[in-house]
């Protein structure tokens, strides 16, 4: 099979839709920023202090040997959308995670604050759209006023 | 629009639409390149480290699967989804723990339900429990 290598190819009719770059002769819908959002990484934060998560696509590792008290700013609608933040309990501790008024899924006054459990390995897990931060899994956390 | 045929290419940087796709193909293989394991015997050990894995034993009872740590780096953020796919109160143990707590959070047990589930995700050699319908973790 012939290989051809590039160091840099834009295939620049990629819309997403029309037309652009196919694979096995069936294009590729999803375009630069859907497949980055969805399966960049990213980076990992470790968050050792009280302080605020910055990371939106990636893993915040909270450690320390006592709870943390964070704070996590709502994603840009759009921007962000289909981000995807992991944040994990390194240290057993109950830690919080606090968000806006909006609150955790747009929930409100009832979900402004995520408290971990204390364990090793609490995780909550979300992901952002349209300007707000949807709980998409937990393991030991629970959701409470500020 | 003109349409260029490649047989297999190689490129050191992606750009769609003048975009570019950040994401490595490592990224993009544990985001989409799944595989299926299906856990009939017991006890087992589940081989696959990204993918779906149903338990359904093909006789009545229990399974015991003890699934091993993930190795650091090579396997960060591969995902498991975990289903039961049978009335049975099955096992799933990771014995150094879920996101490596140890002894108080190494056994996953399923409810006796079909769908019963459990999604974890692998990060720095650990197991972590990213979503869950109707276990208990113990």
């Amino acid at each position: 099979m012939t290989k051809t290598n590039f160091t840099s190819l834009d295939v620049e009719g990629h819309d997403g839709s029309t037309g652009g770059l196919y694979i096995g002769g069936t294009l590729v819908t999803a375009t630069a920023a859907e497949l980055n959002n969805s399966t960049d990484f990213g980076t990992t934060q470790t968050v050792a202090t009280n302080t605020a998560i910055t990371v939106k696509n990636g893993v915040a590792l909270l450690t320390t040997a006592g709870a943390l008290t964070t704070t996590l700013a709502l994603p840009v609608s759009g921007t962000d959308d289909f981000k995807r933040l992991r944040i994990l309990d390194a240290s057993g501790q109950a830690h919080t995670v606090a968000i806006a008024t909006t609150g955790f899924g747009g929930g409100g006054a009832n979900f402004i604050k995520a408290t971990f459990s204390g364990i090793i390995g609490d995780s909550l897990n979300l992901i952002a759209y349209a300007g707000i931060w949807y709980v998409t899994g937990v393991h030991q956390v629970t959701f409470g006023v500020a | 629009m003109t349409k260029t045929n490649l047989t297999s290419v190689d490129v050191d940087t992606l750009y769609l639409g003048g975009v570019a796709v950040t994401a490595t193909a490592a990224e993009l293989n544990k985001s989409f390149d799944y595989e299926y394991e299906l856990l009939a015997t017991t006890p087992v050990a589940p081989s696959i480290k990204n993918g779906v894995i149903r338990i359904a034993k093909t006789s009545a009872g229990v399974v015991t699967a003890t699934l091993a740590p993930p190795v650091a780096g090579t396997d960060d953020f591969k995902r498991l989804n975990i289903i039961n796919f049978q009335t049975q109160t099955n096992l799933l143990i990771v014995t150094e723990g879920f996101g490596g707590a140890g002894s108080g959070e190494d056994t996953c047990t399923f409810t006796n339900v079909l769908g019963s589930s459990i999604e974890l995700m692998a990060y720095n050699g650990h197991w972590y429990i990213t979503g869950q319908n109707n276990v208990g973790v113990a």
